[in-house]
């Protein structure tokens, strides 16, 4: 892998450290989904530094370039964690629906109580 | 002292009559209120029926936004302590007196523990629990014996941080934030019992992401965490004891 890739993961893993932590700060991001991201870009800060990991799997799976490998891995774990998030937005989409009714519910006996 | 006892109940149908009546019979004079978090089961009926204090969340929120439900009532009815109560028959209404004794003093939080003075088992539950409680040794320099006990006090300014900030959960990793802001925390020894029936909401298979969760959030996540630093309000703790 070459220095200029090795350079650009270090930089960007770093990058999304601080943004989460950043964002943990300032508290809009709950804990639970800043664990994903943390874990997500420690192991790209290892690989940038490490990348010997990557250029032994690549040969053991037989994949070309060490960079291909790591662009299939990404994506992997990215499409894993966009249908968790699928996942996780249709029952929040289904918690605020069911809010949602039993609010106008609730509106509608306090009103007819009222009058 | 105007103590209220939170006992959030998920699907505790099986239980929950016989938990408050021992309640009832032990501490007839503390203001308890039910957090029914979207049962399925009968757990609203039964409590609706027995004239029991209970709020309804229409959909499940999870056993934090259910105990965050119950300190938002604390706070706004002006309550100077509440506690974190099972609905399963698991903790000891009868120690309910002594956490208060320790609240008095100027403790924050404190912890019904189930190894103050009885030894831990070794098990793999118990291994993760030790993990837990070194990762917060680590991180805030104090010793928790069973971190993961659900059985807390926490006094008024604890019950504000709970009812009015973001990433409040009843779970070791804010309990670690809380000591790092400056909590005093007191663990005192409790003998928990067997839950009476159902499951708990910590399967054993989930038991294992629970405490990777948990034991990164310590280790990395939280220290990154804002928040003004709190100072003790009242002297009469003995600051070397919370450290040991």
């Amino acid at each position: 892998m070459t220095l200029a890739l090795r350079l650009f993961l270090f930089i960007g893993a770093v990058l999304t450290l601080l943004l989460f932590l950043v964002q943990i700060r300032k508290k809009r991001l709950k804990i639970q989904y800043a664990i994903f991201w943390t874990f997500f870009s420690f192991f790209l800060v290892i690989l940038s530094i490490f990348p010997t990991i990557l250029v032994f799997f690549s040969k053991l799976l037989g994949v070309q370039s060490p960079a291909n490998l790591l662009f299939v891995l990404t994506i992997f774990v990215l499409v894993l964690k966009l249908f968790q998030d699928t996942l996780k937005l249709s029952s929040l989409e289904h918690k605020l629906m069911t809010l949602a009714q039993e609010f106008a519910l609730l509106k509608y006996d306090k009103h007819n109580r009222d009058e | 002292m105007r103590l209220l006892v939170i006992i959030p109940a998920f699907n505790e149908a099986e239980c929950i009559d016989q938990v408050i009546n021992q309640f009832l019979i032990t501490c007839p004079d503390v203001d308890f209120i039910i957090i029914n978090d979207g049962s399925s089961d009968d757990t609203a009926n039964i409590c609706q029926r027995k004239g029991y204090p209970i709020l309804n969340l229409p959909v499940n929120l999870g056993l934090t936004g259910a105990f965050i439900t119950g300190m938002k009532y604390a706070y706004l009815n002006h309550y100077d302590a509440a506690l974190q109560f099972d609905a399963d028959g698991q903790h000891p209404a009868a120690s309910i007196s002594e956490f208060e004794k320790y609240l008095n003093q100027g403790y924050d939080i404190v912890i019904g523990s189930r190894f103050v003075t009885e030894k831990k088992p070794r098990s793999l539950r118990m291994l993760g629990s030790n993990i837990i409680s070194w990762a917060i040794l680590i991180t805030t320099g104090k010793r928790l014996g069973d971190p993961t006990s659900g059985m807390r006090m926490y006094n008024k300014r604890m019950i504000r941080e709970y009812a009015t900030q973001m990433n409040m959960d009843p779970e070791p990793d804010t309990v670690s934030y809380l000591i790092k802001r400056g909590a005093l925390v007191k663990e005192i020894q409790v003998s928990m019992q067997d839950r009476i029936a159902g499951s708990s909401y910590l399967t054993t298979v989930k038991s294992l992401i629970y405490m990777t969760r948990v034991t990164i959030s310590i280790l990395l996540v939280q220290r990154f965490r804002g928040g003004n630093q709190l100072h003790p309000e009242h002297i009469s703790v003995d600051r070397k004891e919370q450290t040991i």
